[in-house]
């Protein structure tokens, strides 16, 4: 593989890793039902606490 | 000799700061028997022998939140020697309506006419002597927040307790309903005694088609088969619901009522202009056509005069981006497949959905100032009555209402509603209504398809979803849930005009969710769909995407589209991506057709697609089962997977039907 293609795949990984993390992070902040997107508006979900 | 007095009232009308004032330190807080709600029960100050429970705050009497159970309840049952009726004075012809039901309950009773400082304050007043006159029982004028009225307040609750003396004048309706509650209040006189239950109020939860009252009074089917007769009769002569004829007769009298004996010379301008724009808005017939028109002309400027052309401005952008990071990424010398996964991958499919933001950023300043204007709230109003026929209330349109944006709060804000059955049957409907994560879908249809008539194929979508949720809400109030609808009762804002600062904020927040998404779930679902279209079975690049793994799947679930005019293997892949997030749709088709360009895209459209053939998938795509994410809210709202699963099933046959009708009869009509 050259090194270029190296340094692609590389910066996709950690983007995907970055979104997966993140969403991840959104799900648990938002609780079961939110599939982390952000989506919907999460203030509106989160503050009126549905 | 010991007294028990009920504190009943509306909420916010000051209840606890009354019960406080009347309590002094001494009150507990106790629970009622199988439910989780507070009363709080306390002794009187300087009066040994007589203690007040302070009942949760209630709008009616009808069994339908937890509220009004615990109260009806407790004032049915406990028989408390007094009833004292706290009443907010600034807003008393909401607050009379609950004093008008409780006068049936033949309980001895007071009014606290509280917030008089307040009235007094804005130059209103009211008239006590003619208000206590007209009600037939003792009314104070009195100020709990400032302790004044409340030593008077005492003396007057006492003396009646000890006289006993019950509401005098109970009869407040004349013509059709006075007819109704007096015809079966002769039928079921001697039950009512038998039972405890107060005549007037038992007569009037019957007109209701109270349940409760139903099975307490023991009524037999012969009696019952005469009072729906008698009800039917009432509704026919009125041309209105037994509810509404009810809240009609009881809102009249105290109009009267207030007519004279509130003098409110300070209507303020606001109020006036509401009620003005109210009588249009609002209007028994012109309501819900206004609304539609209303939602047209916003389409209308979204998608083609001022969305369309920021829309191509954006996508040059993105263009631009795309051939940027293109020159660059060929100058590095990456591989071709690398090559391929970046641009035909990535920029195409999240490109694609990202052109179509000023379309969602448009759509939604125009929602967020329909909503901060107070119309909303209205559309509520006048979508209540259609609700009703289909076995909801009105109450389920903010639901619905949310659903417009996305589903997955939407089914979440059916926690609002009281009903578990209305609850179910929203969770069921909410999705037919079209989120905003379909926009892209239709935006890239309508523009190869219909670009001259996007936003009359728009609203004829919004429609056609709020049309199948009809038809579905009369088909399931038939079969799956049988019932009634709870009443709705909704206080109505002011009309304003909305703030920039806060449409500004509502609109930027949109634009936020969508880019985010695009960078999220579309991000990836592109990478996932590229591989699939790129690769075969045995892991080996393929030039042509017909000889891929997505190929093969697309093709094997290809053919049952068929009879809905849409065959093509990637529009059948495009569907299946599309419950990641229904913006995948867009970005399959992008990385499959290897475009990003909404013109080349509406070209290749055109290959796989006739108009008709398209209207189908357009109908498709707004009704089946929605994204992933709100499955997990449908399962988790209705507790069980076994359910989620059926109302998603139940969702995609709707879809597919809908779509096979409307292909198979546009053939036989235009074809």
């Amino acid at each position: 593989m050259k090194i270029v293609d190296l340094v692609v795949v590389i910066v996709i990984v950690s983007i995907v890793t970055g979104i997966i993390i993140s969403m991840k992070k959104q799900k648990k902040k938002n609780g079961v039902g939110c599939g982390g997107c952000s989506g919907c508006s999460v203030k509106n979900c989160h503050d009126r606490k549905y | 000799m010991a007294f028990v007095f009920a504190l009943a009232g509306n909420q916010n009308s000051g209840k606890t700061t009354l019960f406080n004032k009347l309590t002094g330190s001494n009150q507990h807080v106790g629970n009622f028997p199988g439910v989780t709600i507070e009363k709080k029960e306390g002794q009187i100050k300087r009066q040994k022998d007589a203690s007040v429970v302070d009942l949760p705050g209630i709008y009616s009497l009808s069994p339908y939140t937890m509220e009004e159970v615990v109260t009806r309840d407790f004032l049915l049952k406990e028989n408390p020697d007094l009833i004292i009726n706290i009443v907010d004075a600034t807003n008393i012809e909401r607050n009379l309506y609950l004093t008008l039901q409780l006068m049936e309950l033949s309980i001895p009773m007071v009014i606290a006419l509280n917030m008089m400082d307040e009235v007094r304050a804005s130059g209103n007043s009211v008239d006590v002597i003619k208000l206590s006159k007209h009600l037939g029982i003792p009314v104070v004028p009195i100020s709990a927040a400032k302790n004044e009225g409340i030593s008077e307040l005492m003396d007057v609750i006492m003396k009646s307790a000890f006289e006993k003396k019950k509401p005098s004048k109970l009869d407040f309706c004349s013509g059709e309903v006075h007819k109704a509650i007096h015809s079966i209040s002769h039928l079921i006189e001697d039950q009512a005694m038998s039972s405890g239950y107060p005549i007037r109020f038992a007569a009037t939860k019957l007109v209701e088609g109270d349940e409760p009252t139903i099975k307490a009074l023991n009524v037999s089917d012969s009696q019952m088969h005469i009072i729906n007769h008698v009800v039917e009769d009432m509704e026919k002569s009125l041309d209105t619901d037994r509810e509404a004829a009810l809240a009609d007769m009881r809102y009249n009298y105290i109009g009267k009522l207030c007519l004279d004996s509130v003098v409110k010379h300070q209507e303020t301008n606001e109020q006036i202009r509401s009620e003005k724009i109210d009588r249009v808005l609002t209007h028994k017939y012109f309501g819900i056509p206004i609304f539609f028109g209303i939602m047209f002309f916003i389409f209308w400027l979204t998608f083609s005069v001022i969305g369309a052309p920021l829309q191509e401005i954006l996508e040059i952008g993105i263009g631009s981006v795309t051939d940027g990071v293109a020159q660059i990424i060929t100058d590095a010398g990456v591989s071709d497949w690398l090559y391929s996964l970046v641009i035909d991958g990535v920029f195409a499919g999240v490109g694609s959905v990202l052109s179509f933001l000023p379309l969602i950023v448009i759509l939604f300043l125009f929602l967020s100032l329909l909503e901060d204007s107070g119309y909303m709230a209205r559309v509520a109003f006048v979508m209540d009555k259609m609700l009703r026929k289909i076995g909801l209330s009105g109450r389920s349109f903010v639901p619905m209402l949310i659903g417009f944006g996305c589903s997955v709060p939407a089914i979440m804000a059916t926690r609002t509603l009281s009903s578990e059955r209305d609850r179910k049957m929203t969770i069921v409907l909410t999705p037919f209504m079209s989120c905003s994560a379909k926009l892209p879908i239709y935006g890239m249809i309508t523009a190869a398809f219909f670009p001259n008539n996007a936003a009359v194929v728009m609203i004829s979508l919004y429609i056609l979803g709020i049309l199948v949720a009809i038809l579905s809400g009369l088909l399931l109030k038939g079969t799956v849930f049988k019932g009634n609808p709870v009443p709705f009762v909704m206080e109505m804002p002011a009309y304003r005009i909305p703030s920039v600062k806060s449409v500004l904020i509502h609109m930027l927040e949109k634009a936020k969710d969508f880019i985010r998404k695009a960078f999220t779930v579309i991000f990836i679902a592109s990478l996932i769909i590229w591989f699939l279209q790129s690769f075969d079975w045995s892991f080996n690049m393929v030039d042509d995407s017909t000889n891929s793994i997505l190929a093969y799947i697309g093709s094997f679930i290809a053919p049952v589209f068929k009879p809905l005019g849409f065959s093509d293997w990637r529009i059948s892949t495009a569907l299946i991506t599309g419950l990641t997030a229904k913006e995948a749709v867009v970005s399959t088709l992008s990385v499959l057709t290897g475009v990003s360009s909404d013109v080349q895209l509406s070209m290749i459209l055109n290959t796989m697609l006739t108009p008709l053939s398209s209207f189908a998938f357009l109908a498709f795509t707004l009704l089946y089962m929605p994204c992933i994410a709100a499955f997990a809210a449908t399962k988790r709202e209705l507790g069980s997977m076994k359910y989620a699963i059926l109302t998603a099933l139940y969702q995609t046959i709707t879809a597919y039907v809908v779509a096979l009708i409307i292909y198979q009869i546009g053939k036989l009509l235009f074809m």
